[in-house]
């Protein structure tokens, strides 16, 4: 008998709690009264005088000491972490959520566009395609993988699992549920690390290059560095399960009526007001008979919690008056809601004052640029165009690269460059300049482009 | 007579047909020559000028082919035209006997009358028997967008000829109402002519009217009918909204422009983007052969009025590129069910980033919980960026619409 108490064979009635483990540690003891301080708990709390809200002035504690500290788990996060990580580096990943992927899994933005140029040739690979490749081997993980035009679509779970695995084998320090809040920045204004806030309350992680890939450019903000707001439609996307239909369906197509017996219908026709519709059930995902339901939502301030609490709200009601509305529909009876984005589509809230700021002009004419770090594929009328180093670095502020949405450019471009492949290609482009000029012990801006481009070729990015 | 011994005129005649043909493909001059070459028939100046329509550089060619034929009985035909020249070629190798239709009267006359008369009521019927027209039209063939419209197009100049084989000289002397006008032109002057002679010499009661014109009643007949098919065909055009074709920029209204267009084919020629197409009955049969944009792979571009700088009918204006980009060729319009964006397909906003005049907006709106590309109807002139860049497929969930202006 005791034999099989120590081997864990017996458990607790009710609990997945072994007896043994119960009986080598003890019952955990809750405790009583004034406990002594966590080592990173706020021990001067804020102080209300005068109706005003003071926060002392303290010391942080310096959790984690790196060369390379990227603040967001997103694909730009990521992918600048692993980039930096290959090159040998002390790479730190502070990510906000309890998973990575930011946007591209937790706000369901599986979409992977813009991939390809206008020969149908993919022009976005390294660190991002690698992932794909990742996908590939897993069942339901990616679909129309390689079909162009037509672009892949990922399950968002798998893309979790894949980054955390690329995690764990690449040895990049990962700190999950750490919200990034501040920039730490030294006597002549550089950034020398980051402050975030978890669970263990607020610590600080000392870093020679910072690279903000937050999305909304928190740190770069918190250091001083100047930046445009722009608003954006914030939507919030689900993913809808026992689905055997889908909107844009040729079947559907083909019922669709013309445009004369709409107005007798009294169906949305062309050019009259959108009122009132059949539940939408969004298109297919990887996953069998799991849709996913795309939602632009209104324009917003996603710097604005009051707003965004609200709107998020909103979000949710819809999506449940959408879902009555779609059982409706032959096929989609049995529909239910498999998740809600846990992260609401914020499309772009800050854009960096970088050296370059790419312009509408140069987009639009596919431009192509001497310190090229990869490219955007093209969308829509724009063709495929080159992604200059100089996005990346603000204009003023040392120590620090932005990636991600919020690289330098202007509000037409940067709707390009928030989709979820250019992030990888400006992440990549950031872990390995920041990289070089630890190595090189250069500033950022002054980073030796031909070795950029040589070493982002070595990792199988697309330069052209 | 060409095979033995090719007279000095077979090179002249060479020499304006090469050139007629290269100056209607607008080879080598970079502005469009086309336009000015189907605009000298004296048939399109006159019948154009009547159906109020323009008077362009090519009209002054066509004024001048009309002295000369006051001079010299059809000068033009002898030396200029070049599809005389092809069907005398064409009628070399054919049968040469020209007995059977010789008792035949001017048919061409009659259509040139009625075209007249019926352009008096902005519909002149027949424009598109220009013999200049018809070989234009065939020229725009290398630009058809399928078989059966290159088919039709070539089809004019084909039965042309076929006509000039089988029976040589039929249609010039016979039908072609450019070879008419002339004509009619010379008539007009022997008509005067005898009436100042019978003026100056009070000679015999000879009626000097019934010898100018072969038959005044058919004349006569000939204005009526012309005029009533005029109103007639203006009637019955479709000039439904949403359902009538798109024309290209420019076009005067519906009701007008399948009678103003001469069916030169010179705007499908031209146009940079491939958008003008022959109307293969879409519009009813008074449309036939005239020009419908039909947007597939590109559209109207802003930085181009090429197509009524061409017009040699005027049946669409010569408008300069701002005015062009002010015409509105149609609305583009939503069909929200189709939509990529309004579906939650996808995060799409395309046509409103290919709007070369920012006409389309996304709005977002909050009772339906949706957001959709609204298209400002001051702004949208129909060029049709929005639905060449949707990316629905065959269906395109944003199209460009006929527009009367409500």
């Amino acid at each position: 008998m005791m034999l099989s108490i120590a081997s864990g064979g017996l458990f607790l009635a009710g609990t997945m709690t072994p007896l043994s483990s119960l009986m080598a540690q003890g019952r955990p003891m809750a405790e009583r009264g004034p406990q002594p301080p966590e080592p990173a708990s706020p021990r001067y709390p804020a102080m209300l005088s005068n109706g005003k809200v003071v926060q002392p002035q303290r010391e942080l504690e310096i959790l984690h000491k790196t060369e390379v500290l990227v603040i967001g788990g997103g694909p730009a996060g990521t992918a600048a972490a692993f980039a930096a990580r290959r090159l040998n580096a002390d790479v730190a990943l502070v990510e906000r959520y309890g998973y990575l992927g930011g946007l591209a899994t937790g706000g369901l933005v599986l979409a992977i566009f813009p991939l390809y140029d206008r020969e149908n040739r993919q022009v976005i690979l390294g660190i991002g395609e690698e992932m794909m490749q990742r996908l590939d081997d897993i069942k339901f993980g990616i679909m129309e993988r390689n079909k162009a035009p037509v672009y892949p679509t990922v399950d968002a779970e798998a893309f979790k699992y894949v980054l955390g695995e690329m995690v764990l084998e690449s040895g990049v320090d990962a700190f999950l549920n750490c919200w990034g809040v501040d920039a730490i920045i030294d006597s002549e204004g550089a950034v020398r690390g980051a402050v975030f806030e978890s669970k263990s309350g607020r610590q600080a992680i000392i870093a020679d290059v910072v690279i903000d890939a937050t999305g909304d450019g928190d740190i770069f903000a918190a250091a001083g560095a100047a930046y445009q707001k722009v608003k954006d439609n914030i939507g919030l996307v689900s993913r809808l399960g026992n689905v055997t239909i889908q909107d844009m369906l040729d079947e559907h197509l083909q019922s669709a009526i013309g445009p004369r017996d709409d107005m007798e219908s009294g169906m949305p026709a062309r050019g009259m007001p959108v009122t009132a519709f059949e539940g939408h059930v969004g298109s297919p995902t990887p996953a069998p008979n799991v849709n996913w339901l795309n939602m632009k939502g209104p324009v917003g301030d996603a710097l604005d919690v009051v707003e965004v609490s609200r709107m998020e709200l909103m979000h949710r009601r819809a999506l449940w008056r959408n879902l009555e509305r779609a059982r409706l529909r032959p096929g989609a009876e049995q529909a239910f809601i498999v998740e809600t984005a846990p992260q609401m589509g914020v499309r772009l809230s800050r854009l960096l004052d970088g050296v370059k700021i790419i312009t509408e002009e140069e987009m639009m004419a596919g431009a192509r640029f001497k310190d090229v770090i990869g490219y955007s594929g093209t969308f829509a009328n724009a063709p495929e165009f080159q992604l200059p180093y100089r996005c990346l670095v603000p204009s003023k502020l040392e120590n620090l690269l932005a990636a991600g949405r919020c690289v330098a450019a202007e509000f037409i471009v940067a709707d390009t460059l928030r989709l979820i492949p250019v992030c990888w290609v400006t992440g990549q482009a950031a872990g390995v300049a920041a990289v070089i000029s630890i190595r090189d012990k250069c500033r950022l801006r002054d980073v030796n482009v031909e070795k950029l481009q040589t070493l982002l070729r070595e990792q199988g990015a697309y330069l052209g | 007579m060409i095979r033995r011994r090719l007279p000095p005129r077979f090179f002249l005649r060479l020499f304006f047909f090469v050139a007629a043909v290269l100056l209607l493909l607008n080879f080598p001059f970079r502005f469009n020559t086309s336009g000015i070459i189907v605009q000298a028939s004296p048939f399109i100046t006159i019948c154009s000028l009547l159906a109020g329509g323009i008077f362009g550089i090519g009209s002054i060619l066509g004024v001048f082919f009309s002295a000369a034929a006051l001079v010299r009985k059809r000068w033009f035909c002898r030396n200029i035209c070049p599809v005389g020249f092809l069907l005398d070629c064409g009628s070399e190798i054919g049968m040469k006997k020209r007995s059977w239709w010789i008792r035949i009267p001017s048919i061409g006359r009659y259509i040139v009358i009625m075209t007249a008369a019926g352009a008096v009521f902005g519909y002149p019927l027949f424009l598109w028997l220009d013999p200049l027209s018809v070989l234009s039209n065939s020229l725009s063939v290398y630009n058809a967008e399928d078989a059966m419209s290159a088919v039709t197009q070539t089809a004019g100049i084909a039965i042309l000829l076929l006509i000039a084989i089988t029976s040589a000289d039929l249609w010039c002397l016979r039908i072609c109402p450019l070879g008419a006008t002339q004509d009619i032109l010379a008539d007009i002057k022997k008509f005067f002519k005898k009436t100042a002679k019978t003026f100056k010499t009070e000679s015999q009661e000879k009626t000097p009217l019934k010898k100018a014109f072969p038959a005044t009643r058919r004349v006569f007949l000939a204005i009526a009918a012309g005029m009533g098919l005029g109103l007639w065909a203006k009637k019955i055009n479709p000039v439904r909204a949403e359902e009538g074709p798109l024309r290209p920029p420019g076009a005067v209204s519906d009701d007008m422009f399948a009678g103003q267009c001469a069916r030169c084919g010179g705007c499908m020629r031209v146009c940079p983007s491939k958008i003008i197409h022959p109307d293969m009955g879409e519009a009813g049969f008074t449309g036939f052969m005239a020009p419908i944009v039909r947007y597939r792979d590109k559209y109207c571009v802003e930085n181009c009025n090429a197509c009524v700088q061409i017009c040699p009918s005027g049946a669409l204006k010569n408008l300069n590129l701002e005015q062009k980009n002010e015409y509105v060729i149609g609305l583009a319009m939503l069909s929200a069910p189709h939509c990529l964006l309004v579906t939650g397909v996808s995060d799409c906003n395309i046509c409103m980033r290919v709007c070369p005049f920012d006409a389309i907006q996304m709005y977002w709106d909050d009772e339906a919980y949706v957001a959709y590309p609204h298209v400002d109807m001051i702004k949208c002139n129909g060029c049709g960026a929005c639905e060449v860049y949707c990316p629905t497929g065959d269906i395109k969930a944003i199209k460009v619409m006929k527009f009367n202006g409500q």
